[in-house]
């Protein structure tokens, strides 16, 4: 089982992450949490991501996943942040799937 | 004045109807919204003060009874003029955040169609009071 915590945006950026990870699903066991229930608060949320091997996926250089994880001392096994893209395409959508294919590698390793 | 839009960072099942949901109110309504997720906002609040946000002119949409997005909301001294959640209004009962599997092709059409109409009304009520 692979443990994503990835952008949970409504921006293209993040909407294409979402896409992705939806179409990654279909041949990798997965799990996604987005980072907003532990924003939010919730312990239990925060335990279950201190428990698991975390590969984060940002959706732009703000990396706001990968910041907030560090100021709750998380730290996740892999970490990469995706190419800003203005729009929502099947082109970019497999642009992300393979890097996020990569980041899955580097988890297995 | 521009409304706010602030969504919680559902993934999967719920966050596939709220992407669908709000893709459709941007497509018709574009010009009238701002749009940030609860995750920026709760990691960069001074965006909404820097776009005229306040909480006159504030949803908060939910997409379970955690609600998460009311709480960064509160958090950030916020309180939304409206506020919706998918888990009052489907009759279809959707996986949570932390669930290990998605099926996505057992969310029926009623669902989307449901939580569409749920935003548009209440962006086209807000939009009476503050426009």
């Amino acid at each position: 089982m692979l443990n994503f915590l990835t952008c949970s945006s409504m921006s293209p950026a993040g909407r294409i992450v979402r896409a992705a990870l939806r179409n990654i699903s279909e041949t990798e066991k997965i799990r996604q949490f987005p980072l907003t229930p532990l924003i939010a608060g919730y312990k239990d949320f925060e335990e279950i991501l201190k428990n698991n091997d975390l590969l984060v996926v940002d959706g732009c250089e703000n990396c706001c996943s990968a910041r907030f994880l560090d100021s709750k001392n998380i730290n996740p096994r892999v970490k990469t942040f995706i190419d800003k893209y203005p729009r929502v395409t099947d082109a970019n959508i497999k642009k992300v799937e393979s890097c996020i294919k990569k980041a899955i590698i580097e988890l297995k390793s | 004045m521009k409304i706010g839009i602030i969504t919680c960072g559902a993934l999967g099942e719920r966050g596939i109807i709220l992407e669908n949901a709000i893709q459709k109110l941007m497509d018709n309504h574009g010009q009238e919204i701002i749009s940030f997720s609860a995750t920026i906002t709760g990691t960069t609040p001074k965006l909404l003060s820097m776009t005229g946000i306040t909480s006159s002119n504030l949803i908060s949409v939910n997409s379970c009874n955690k609600r998460c997005s009311d709480l960064i909301l509160k958090g950030e001294g916020l309180k939304p003029t409206q506020s919706i959640n998918m888990d009052e209004i489907l009759d279809q009962d959707l996986r949570g955040c932390e669930t290990e599997t998605f099926v996505y092709k057992r969310i029926n059409n009623e669902s989307f169609e449901k939580f569409e109409k749920l935003l548009d009304d209440t962006f086209e009520d807000v939009k009476k009071d503050v426009l």
